[in-house]
């Protein structure tokens, strides 16, 4: 068995475990059989766990795949879409939202966290134009810069209207409440950005080389660039639309999957997806289960972790960054 | 010509902080005229509103001002030149986030014993702190490429403000408010001893780096010119880098983890006076002390009734200029401050 295989099997079988701890385990830990069985369990089970456990699978899958799609096409292996203050804008959006009055339903939060993501993309866009064209490492420095900047703002607002305690999960992250309606628009989101990157997996692997060959082989940049950005706009925007602002996970997940098994974007593509959703639903068990009664903040966990890799990869990256 | 010319730059903007400390103090939910404030403050005045609502609980707050200010802005120029980056400061590096963490655990603990913590002992931890961020943010600073080191800041500031978050928010489920004072800045204590205590510390660490500017002169022209000019480097460096976490210290003490005033004070009086160490201190100490007064102002008397933590106002002041001088230099930034 090949070393790929190998990792595709150990994932998968992580993946299943998390899904299994994060079902089962937390404050109150349930008997699988429960589910099967009517009572207050199984409906525990079905209304709260089972739609919990669905979505961190799925938001960390977005992410993950946000992170790699944005990590290839802009030649940079640490961009992700956190960094760049996407996921900040929508966070900012969605509290402004619901600040000024709008009913955060599944819908309006999502179109809400569009608009943000989208500024905030637009917005990074242009500084990046506008200064010294895209020098990656200067993008990401101005993007985390940017991006404390609209948490600031977000902070602010929320402090002054007083409404740090209605918006705790989307300004720390998490996934607690969620039901079978955020459910729905992760499961749309996830079909569309998966959709999107396993159609054109081999344009977005050629977008990996450099630009001569690539307009050699007669593929189209704008229409692929295009692509690329609704997929993280979806990937960002729904994702804090139902679990908050978590950051770093685009960023850490792609580089560990490409560190124990180095391979084009088409390639890791699969793993890396796995690996998201494993490592996400393990986090949401983590942040239920660790200290009884409470809730660990999502973001706090994630910016640890992908901070660590982040810094790792600044100190002692002397390949991993190329110039 | 030019010599004179700094002089005035420097009364200048020094009578600018002085009309901005007058209006903290006179300007607020009860209003007083600035002619009343300065009676009060000669002692001249026994209006005991007056008196209460300045000396009680408008002072304290502008004197956390002047400290914080004052020490980011010293700490963030000797940042500056040691690591030759003209955007370095102790918050993009991490040492404010690290210093802070330093803080917070030392309340958990203090909390989880059940004792109580002196000044004295949260210095220290604040201390600790800074030196273990500082340390790990150095290692990135082997590769001598600017923007790396300050990447290499930035994610630990982003695991540090993690571990603070996690911790506020065990403490206090529901407070969210109390955990932003250690990750983004406010003035926590107003206690006029602990401000009065930091206030002397500030004075004295401010004087030793005035009495550095001869190493700081011979840093700019870089190691090299500088040991040709009969500069011991590695011990200025030393020296110098001893001074800037002192600095750190006293200000992450006194008032978190605010951001980038060490990186816009300097820059700002650097384009008045250039690079003259000689002006570049006194005017960069007056310049940070200028800006936090400011933010103080804005976070207490813009919204109204509502006052913002003070450093989310130093925030959305700083980091956006913190943007522009990123975008907008092209070629300076890897020649460090010249």
């Amino acid at each position: 068995m090949t070393r790929r295989g190998r990792f595709n099997l150990l994932v998968t079988g992580l993946l299943l475990v998390a899904i299994g701890l994060d079902l089962f385990g937390g404050a109150h830990w349930f008997s699988p059989l429960s589910v099967i069985s009517p009572g207050t369990s199984q409906a525990v089970l079905l209304g709260m766990r089972f739609p919990r456990t669905l979505c961190a699978l799925m938001v960390g899958a977005l992410l993950a795949v946000g992170g790699l799609l944005l990590q290839t096409v802009s030649h940079n292996p640490i961009a992700d879409p956190s960094i760049l203050g996407i996921n900040a804008g929508a966070t900012l959006a969605l509290v402004i939202g619901g600040v000024s009055g709008v009913a955060l339903t599944v819908g309006h939060a999502a179109l809400l966290a569009l608009i943000g993501a989208g500024l905030a993309y637009v917005i990074v866009l242009l500084l990046a134009v506008a200064g010294t064209g895209v020098d990656p490492l200067r993008l990401l420095l101005g993007g985390t810069v940017f991006s404390g900047f609209i948490s600031c703002l977000t902070y602010a607002i929320s402090v002054v209207t007083n409404t740090t305690q209605a918006f705790r999960n989307l300004l720390i992250g998490g996934f607690s409440g969620v039901d079978y309606g955020q459910v729905s628009l992760l499961a749309v989101a996830t079909v569309i950005v998966v959709g999107l990157t396993w159609l054109n997996r081999a344009s977005f692997t050629l977008m990996a080389l450099d630009h001569e060959t690539f307009k050699g082989l007669g593929a189209s940049l704008p229409v692929l660039w295009g692509l690329t950005t609704i997929v993280i706009m979806v990937a960002a925007a729904s994702s804090v639309a139902v679990a908050g602002n978590i950051g770093f996970v685009g960023l850490g997940v792609p580089q560990l999957v490409n560190a124990i098994i180095p391979g084009s974007f088409k390639q890791n593509l699969g793993p890396t997806l796995l690996t998201g959703a494993g490592f996400m639903t393990l986090a949401d068990f983590c942040v239920k289960g660790f200290v009884a009664g409470t809730e660990l903040p999502l973001a706090a966990l994630s910016a640890i972790i992908g901070g660590i890799a982040l810094f790792g990869l600044v100190a002692f990256g002397q390949k991993v960054i190329r110039l | 010509m030019t010599r004179h010319w700094h002089w005035f730059e420097l009364i200048g903007v020094a009578g600018l902080l002085v009309a901005a400390m007058i209006a903290v103090l006179s300007v607020g939910d009860i209003s007083l005229s600035p002619a009343t404030t300065i009676r009060v403050l000669l002692g001249q005045s026994s209006d005991f509103q007056a008196n209460f609502v300045i000396w009680q609980l408008r002072f304290p707050r502008l004197l956390a001002a002047l400290i914080t200010g004052s020490t980011l802005a010293l700490a963030g120029l000797l940042l500056q030149t040691l690591t030759q980056n003209a955007l370095a400061d102790s918050s993009i590096l991490g040492i404010n986030a690290g210093a802070s963490l330093g803080a917070v655990t030392l309340m958990v603990v203090a909390g989880m014993i059940g004792t109580h913590y002196t000044s004295g002992q949260l210095s220290l931890a604040v201390l600790v702190g800074a030196l273990v961020s500082c340390t790990l943010v150095m290692l990135v600073n082997r590769q001598q490429n600017a923007i790396r080191i300050l990447l290499g800041g930035v994610a630990l500031t982003a695991v540090m403000n993690g571990f603070i978050l996690l911790i506020e928010l065990q403490l206090n489920q529901f407070d969210f408010s109390q955990a932003l004072i250690w990750l983004s800045g406010s003035f926590w204590n107003t206690n006029l001893t602990f401000l009065t205590w930091h206030f002397w510390l500030a004075v004295g660490l401010g004087l030793a780096t005035g009495l550095t500017i001869p190493l700081l002169t011979g840093l700019t022209l870089g190691p090299g010119m500088a040991e040709g000019i009969g500069v011991n480097v590695k011990m200025a460096q030393r020296v110098l880098m001893a001074l800037a976490i002192g600095l750190t210290t006293i200000a992450v003490s006194v008032g978190g983890a605010i951001s980038f005033v060490g990186l816009m004070a300097p820059n700002i009086a650097k384009r008045f006076v250039g690079l003259r160490m000689r002006w570049l201190v006194p005017l960069s100490w007056i310049m940070g002390m200028l800006i936090m007064v400011i933010a103080e102002f804005i976070a207490t008397n813009v919204l109204g009734k509502m006052s913002l933590p003070v450093g989310l106002v130093v925030a959305m002041i700083t980091m956006p200029y913190f943007i522009f001088q990123l975008f907008s230099q092209r070629t300076t930034l890897n020649r460090g401050t010249h």
